[in-house]
């Protein structure tokens, strides 16, 4: 199954990413895109799976290492 | 791992026959991004559809490069809306990262579609999902923006 993750990140801290994933993202799970880190806050199906493709969307916040600086 | 086997985990060409990716990968070319490469430019002729095997790419509509809307990275298609409507490029896109990228001239997909109708279904069908999600994506950002 190939992912494609909607990564929104809460705030008007950053904008965002679009990325295919080969696993399902999870709560807590770190990630990085557009030159930082952030923590997988939820996880939602966005729209129904097709195929081998399943569509989902991420709440995400900047790591708190990355809010401490 | 070949091409060919890249692009079958592609959404834009989710149910594609062996024989029509066959189609799809011999119209294909390679190009690779050094990063802070730009890759297209705002107000562009816009003949080219791009597919980001690695890496990952910014995207703006304005000259400041710190303006990006959004970040896309593999998997992810850029061009589509010149594609669709043959207007100018809307956005710039530029490569964050060393980035790989698949590139197929706007003319030869649309000679594949007219040669291969069904091939021409599944490819306009996953080309309207994919701006569909990205126009999903854009308004989660936008409610996220408010909480």
């Amino acid at each position: 199954m190939i992912y494609k993750v909607s990564y929104v990140v809460l705030g008007k801290s950053h904008p965002g990413a679009i990325l295919d994933e080969e696993e399902r993202p999870q709560a807590g799970d770190l990630v990085r895109f557009g030159g930082a880190e952030f923590r997988i806050l939820e996880v939602v199906d966005l729209i129904p799976e097709y195929g081998e493709f399943a569509f989902v969307h991420a709440t995400c916040e900047l790591a708190v290492d990355q809010l401490n600086e | 791992m070949t091409l060919k086997r890249l692009l079958q985990g592609v959404a834009l060409f989710s149910d594609l026959d062996e024989d029509r990716l066959q189609k799809i990968v011999d119209i294909s070319q390679i190009r690779d991004c050094s990063g802070g490469e730009i890759i297209v430019a705002k107000g562009a002729v816009g003949e080219e559809l791009f597919l980001v095997l690695d890496g990952e790419v910014s995207i703006r509509t304005s000259d400041d490069p710190s303006t990006a809307f959004v970040f896309l990275g593999r998997g992810q298609i850029i061009g589509e809306m010149a594609l669709v409507d043959s207007g100018y490029r809307s956005a710039t896109v530029q490569a964050v990262s060393p980035t790989e990228l698949v590139v197929f001239q706007k003319d030869d997909i649309y000679r594949l579609c007219e040669e291969d109708p069904q091939l021409g279904y599944y490819i306009m069908r996953n080309l309207a999902a994919d701006l569909s999600f990205k126009l999903r994506h854009r308004h989660l950002t936008a409610q996220a923006d408010q909480r």
